[in-house]
């Protein structure tokens, strides 16, 4: 005998359900608010860009800088600075920055870690590893991102591995695996180091510093070939990463494929980590730091959680490595030294206080 | 204890909507059950009751095609969703968005925004589940059993045809425990079907159409009165259980003696 059995009541019969969704409750992030802060961080890269282009250890007019930009075939000192000197510079920080907010907002969101980076997990890591290893053997420096690539996917794996599934512990896990692999990476860099000669091995020293100057036009665009294949082959993963919000249990539970998606996610992971720690060393933290505030500004939502610590990481960097060129001027600060500055102090204060991811 | 069948024989003709045969599950060669066959007819809630460690959960997961069996083959011929209400979803996350994430698997990555025909889905979704005037809190403000009623609209709104749910009462008081269990029985009342893992066995025999038994590595499935007796569930349990009739509607109430 079972007990007796309510008429079912069709839902469409339902009073209150005659309303659509949008005309009750308010929405915690309506998308509205969502798009218009992007917007609103979107609009800050120009204002970012100009200013970085007159800053320096020669000072530039904004007159004379919009002039350069809206004239870029005419020759002068002005067209040089802005051209050959700052822009791809410029360029280049919101490409990292942009990647490596991506990449550190799509680890938190696959392992449900807020605590997790690109730094952390050791992709970072391994990929400085493989390219120090790469510039050391005397590799053309295009190929460096390709084995960079490969030494931040095998430190990913590793950690995928060990975070397999959703033990008890498994978030832990992820720290202290990752941790030591960063830390065996490191080991192994210092080894290169002191096996680089005099010359070879400061050079590979002030790379892995992290900054990325006197870099060019050609380095900018195999670092945003290799970038946007990462982060395009990211975006076709943001419902598995929203699923995966909700655990590999229950997002299998709903019919998503966990493992290969997961795959999927570390692989573009490692590729634009990859791109960005071949051109500007290790620069920690932006990828911890910048998808905190991001999710603050959107919601967890990936479609806009990716976006948001893209334009962020970029106006972060930007920011930064500006900094880094006239802090000091005209000597220079690293870049990954400056931004350790500021995370640290971002790091301890976020193990202090429980976020959801 | 009788092998495992169909579960309810006066209804083996039902159509049936997951079937799984010879499911054989074992972990780090601990064999948790083996051998085991189950039929779940259409429109049945089924409660699956059996002691800590028998394998609910990897029954569950092996049915809903999660979890790959040592042997043995599942056919699902019906779409299957499995729902684990102890996880808890992220707290900025509405019912609403609980429901689009578990949408958003099997649609196309540059479908970016709800496409309107999900979105109605999940309206519907969350009206069976009375769940529309919270259909916009983030998680954090539902009570457990909107929760709970919130994982069940999220699988609704996939069109899911059968509901696996792991412990749907865990952490549960009593009224929300009655609330969820009256849900449950409401959507299979209008052809959903279910299966649910129970600790509760007085609650199984309340609501549940049939009982599946797991225990000792075997499957007993039947009606509650035939498999709620106090011999199977002596041995099931290893615990002196006394069985009797509730004066009023019939239904096993099942009490440790």
């Amino acid at each position: 005998m079972i007990g007796p059995r309510p008429a079912f009541q069709p839902a469409d019969a339902h009073p209150s359900s005659a309303a659509p969704l949008d005309e009750r409750a308010p929405a915690k992030h309506p998308i509205a608010s969502r798009s218009g802060k992007a917007t609103i961080v979107a609009t800050l890269i120009p204002v970012v860009v100009l200013f970085a282009l007159c800053v320096g250890s020669s000072h530039l007019q904004v007159g004379a800088v919009i002039h350069s930009l809206v004239h870029p075939g005419e020759r002068g000192i002005a067209q040089t600075i802005v051209w050959q000197l700052r822009m791809p510079r410029i360029v280049l920080a919101l490409l990292v920055g942009g990647g490596l907010g991506v990449a550190g907002a799509a680890l938190q969101s696959l392992f449900r870690n807020a605590l997790v980076d690109p730094y952390i997990t050791g992709v970072s890591g391994g990929a400085a590893l493989a390219a120090a290893a790469g510039f050391s053997l005397g590799a053309p420096f295009v190929l460096i991102p390709a084995a960079a690539f490969g030494g931040g996917l095998a430190c990913a794996a590793i950690v995928a591995l060990v975070a397999g599934n959703e033990a008890a512990n498994g978030n832990l896990r992820i720290v202290l695996v990752g941790v030591a692999l960063s830390a065996l990476c490191s080991a192994v860099v210092t080894l290169v180091l002191l096996h680089g000669g005099p010359n070879g091995g400061l050079s590979l020293l002030a790379w892995l510093a992290g900054g990325i100057n006197g870099r060019s036009w050609a380095d900018v665009g195999w670092c945003a070939a290799y970038l946007g294949a990462g982060v395009a082959a990211l975006l076709t993963q943001v419902h598995a990463l929203n699923a995966l919000r909700l655990g590999t249990v229950a997002a299998a539970g709903f019919g998503l494929r966990v493992e290969p998606a997961r795959w999927k996610i570390l692989a573009s992971t490692a590729t634009v980590t990859a791109a960005c720690v071949a051109v500007s060393g290790v620069v920690g933290f932006v990828g911890l730091m910048v998808p905190h505030a991001a999710r603050k500004l959107v919601g967890g939502d990936a479609r806009w959680l990716l976006t948001a610590s893209a334009l962020c990481g970029a106006v972060l960097v930007v920011i930064a490595d500006t900094a880094a060129r006239t802090v000091m001027a005209p000597a220079e600060v690293p870049l990954g030294v400056l931004l350790a500055f500021v995370g640290i102090p971002f790091f301890l204060w976020l193990t202090r206080r429980p976020v959801a991811v | 204890m009788k092998p495992a069948a169909a579960l309810h024989p006066a209804e083996a003709s039902h159509p049936i909507a997951l079937r799984g045969q010879r499911l054989r599950v074992a972990y780090d060669g601990r064999l948790v059950f083996h051998e085991v066959d189950i039929a779940i007819p259409r429109g049945h809630l089924v409660a699956l009751i059996g002691p800590n460690g028998s394998g609910k959960s990897s029954l569950l997961r092996v049915l809903a095609g999660v979890q790959k069996p040592a042997s043995g083959v599942v056919d699902a011929l019906s779409r299957v969703a499995l729902i684990v209400p102890a996880d808890a979803p992220p707290g900025d996350l509405t019912p609403t968005d609980l429901a689009g994430y578990a949408c958003s698997v099997k649609r196309k990555w540059w479908q970016w925004s709800l496409p309107p025909h999900e979105r109605r889905l999940i309206e519907r979704a969350l009206g069976r589940c009375r769940l529309e005037d919270r259909a916009n809190e983030p998680v954090w403000r539902l009570s457990a059993g909107e929760v709970q009623r919130a994982w069940m609209a999220a699988a609704l709104a996939c069109s899911a045809e059968t509901l696996l749910i792991d412990e749907p009462t865990t952490h549960l008081d009593l009224r929300f425990q009655m609330e969820i269990l009256r849900t449950l029985r409401e959507l299979a009342g209008c052809g959903l079907t279910i299966v649910m893992s129970l600790h509760d066995l007085t609650l199984a025999a309340r609501f549940a159409d049939s009982i599946a038994l797991l225990a000792g590595g075997q499957l007993s499935c039947g009606a509650p009165q035939h498999i709620l007796t106090e011999d199977s569930l002596a041995r099931a349990f290893d615990v002196s259980v006394t069985t009797f009739p509730h004066p009023a509607q019939g239904y096993t109430i099942c009490v440790p003696s």
